[in-house]
């Protein structure tokens, strides 16, 4: 997979709840056509990192540019232009519960093009088939299975065909024959329609399996101590800690 | 093949007859997004329909950016394609259009659900008729079902905790204090200045202490306590308890083995027993003070001689009707809340029609209540 241009760019970020410090000193550039997993052992602020990419949380410190636009120091007009090219998929789906399938992955396209209701009828259609979900417009979130959630959920993300995915966990609560079903419709779907992709997870089969450049969060000394193709990062490393969870928590440094 | 210089944010098309016979050979140019005005599926179909064309080939080399409508516009034209015998070969497209496609065509075909026929108007009568006898019966069964909790919490074998029920008696008794002050205080000066205003026809405006007194204390102290509260804490009640449903807390309460209407269903039952007559009885209380005041600046009357008009006005049997009727509508409310909490679906919508629900049939239920308790009063003479 060819990368390009940078499309974020993450710079000097420090988050904080309060005075509690998460992360500080964050740097890295997320290249057009990648999938670039954040990662990190659980509870070191790698969903608040991405709550931050997407304009969720305002900075601390520091600042993040995506697509040349600073998400908190442009005018707010901007920003929301920006974020309608991202696409979310939240960890638990995010569905708004009282509506259909339809309905959710529709409201995204009624609210920002001019395509008429017919028009948007065949695009909703289309993108539930994409997923595999053909014919389950007229179904609430809550009739569907934990993954057929997370598929509609990636549908109603990918509705307005963004440049940017963003997805929190995708893999988690699904066994891992769904998972990996998961993973590898997220990036079918990212190759051919050129988007990118950011994920956040901790799932090690997901990220050998589609990850192309990761980022390790460390819990001890709060900000990234390793960036890399997650293949070269377990067996090269420098850092133990990286070594130890891209092995899976087993203690000895050279097999796998 | 020539043709004019495409623009490229918008979409467009030259067809050209394709290498071997039968064949008609579409180039896609400039750009085919959703912003791009693109041509339908039948309008393409129709451009490209010549006699004796049997398959609809696609050439690329002067497309410019698309998206899925793309794919989707490709999918469409493959299902009209199979009916009027036309093959789309998908080769000469980008391969990720070719693999897009290929995702969004279901291997098998999706069962087509019932066409859905609109029913008569019988059948909705039927259909309303049937719901509203299921609520009947449901509600009779939550009762039932509270009931028997409530004798085995009397019986020392229910799973309540003793905490729950003094929270619960001080959300809805102590911290229910000042909305209930407010209310009865102004209840009672709106009863003075109106009986003022009729008794004085008569020239006797010192029974206004003897009105206000009985029709606070036998009656709207209850009456407007139930519906403060109803909408206060019954609300949050049904919002708690289908929230609690939403998470799936209900449900691990039951595979736990703790009864939910024991647990939950129980504690607030009783704490609203206890609290709705004490609350009622503070009511009274400042119900008549605010038609006391009204009394002493309007009518210029003596505290001491109000008193006792209100005294010789109320006897113990009004107390006890109006702490009867506070003590239903406690029970009430506390069933009403527990209720449409309880049978609340797992949707955020549900949760909000689950508060409104209740906050409607607890005041429903307090009138009809009222009534009920007023007919057998007044048969049985009290």
């Amino acid at each position: 997979m060819t990368t390009g241009a940078t499309c974020i760019q993450v710079s000097d970020l420090t988050m904080a709840y309060g005075t509690r410090v998460i992360m500080r000193d964050l740097n890295f550039a997320v290249r057009r056509g990648e999938v670039f997993i954040i990662m990190g052992g659980s509870g070191c602020g790698k969903s608040t990192l991405l709550r931050h990419m997407i304009g969720l949380v305002p900075p601390a410190h520091g600042h993040v540019v995506v697509n040349g636009v600073d998400m908190w120091c442009g005018p707010e007009a901007e920003r929301e232009r920006q974020l309608r090219r991202c696409g979310v998929l939240f960890q638990s789906g995010g569905l708004w519960s009282s509506m259909t399938l339809g309905e959710n992955v529709a409201l995204p396209l009624q609210q920002y093009t001019t395509l008429s209701a017919r028009a948007i009828a065949d695009v909703v259609a289309f993108k539930l088939a994409l997923m595999g979900l053909t014919g389950c417009e007229q179904l609430y979130p809550s009739e569907l299975s934990g993954g057929m959630q997370k598929r509609a959920g990636l549908a109603r993300a990918l509705a307005l065909d963004p440049d940017l995915l963003f997805c929190d966990e995708p893999s988690a609560g699904l066994d891992p024959v769904s998972a990996r079903n998961l993973d590898d419709l997220i990036v079918t779907l990212s190759r051919s329609l050129g988007t990118t992709v950011v994920v956040v997870t901790h799932d090690l089969a997901s990220i050998f399996a589609i990850g192309t450049t990761a980022i390790y969060l460390d819990n001890q000394t709060h900000t990234i101590i390793a960036e890399g193709n997650p293949a070269v990062l377990r067996d090269t490393c420098a850092q133990a800690a990286v070594r130890l969870f891209l092995q899976g928590g087993r203690a000895h440094g050279d097999t796998h | 093949m020539t043709m004019p210089t495409p623009d490229p944010q918008t979409s467009s098309y030259a067809v050209s007859p394709g290498a071997a016979p039968g064949v008609v050979c579409l180039a896609l140019c400039g750009a085919w997004t959703q912003t791009s005005a693109m041509p339908s599926a039948r309008a393409l179909l129709d451009a490209t329909a010549r006699p004796g064309v049997t398959t609809l080939a696609f050439t690329t080399q002067e497309l410019g950016v698309w998206d899925s409508m793309l794919p989707l516009l490709v999918t469409e034209l493959t299902a009209l394609g199979a009916a009027r015998h036309l093959t789309i070969d998908l080769a000469g497209l980008p391969s990720g259009v070719q693999t897009l496609v290929a995702l969004a065509t279901p291997t098998a075909p999706a069962a087509k659900p019932a066409p859905a026929t609109p029913d008569s108007l019988v059948q909705q009568l039927g259909r309303e008729t049937a719901t509203l006898a299921g609520w009947c019966a449901e509600m009779v069964c939550f009762f039932g079902a509270t009931t028997v909790a409530l004798a085995r919490w009397l019986r020392g074998s229910a799973c309540v905790r003793a905490n729950d029920v003094i929270l619960q008696i001080r959300e809805c008794g102590a911290n229910a204090l000042p909305i209930v002050s407010l209310v009865s205080v102004l209840v009672g000066v709106i009863f003075a200045f109106v009986g003022i205003l009729q008794l004085r026809q008569f020239g006797v405006e010192i029974y206004v202490a003897d009105l206000v007194a009985v029709i606070m204390i036998r009656v709207m102290g209850a009456v407007m306590v139930g519906i403060v509260l109803a909408g206060r804490t019954g609300s949050a009640f049904a919002a708690q308890l289908g929230t609690m449903q939403v998470n799936e807390e209900i449900d691990s309460l039951r595979v736990l083995g703790i009864p939910p209407m024991e647990f939950l269903v129980v504690p607030r039952v009783v704490a609203w027993a206890v609290m709705m007559p004490l609350l009622c009885l503070y009511a009274d209380f400042l119900g008549v003070c605010g038609g006391m005041v009204v009394g002493v600046n309007a009518l210029h009357l003596n505290i001491i001689e109000y008193l006792q008009r209100t005294q010789a006005a109320v006897s113990v049997a009004d107390v006890l009707v109006g702490l009867v009727h506070s003590a239903v509508f406690g029970v009430l409310i506390a069933m009403a809340g527990c209720l449409c909490g309880m049978r609340c679906r797992r949707s955020a919508e549900a949760v909000g029609q689950a508060a409104t629900s209740a906050v409607v049939m607890s005041i429903v239920s307090i009138i009809a209540a009222t009534s009920l308790i007023t007919a057998v009063c007044n048969v049985l003479g009290i």
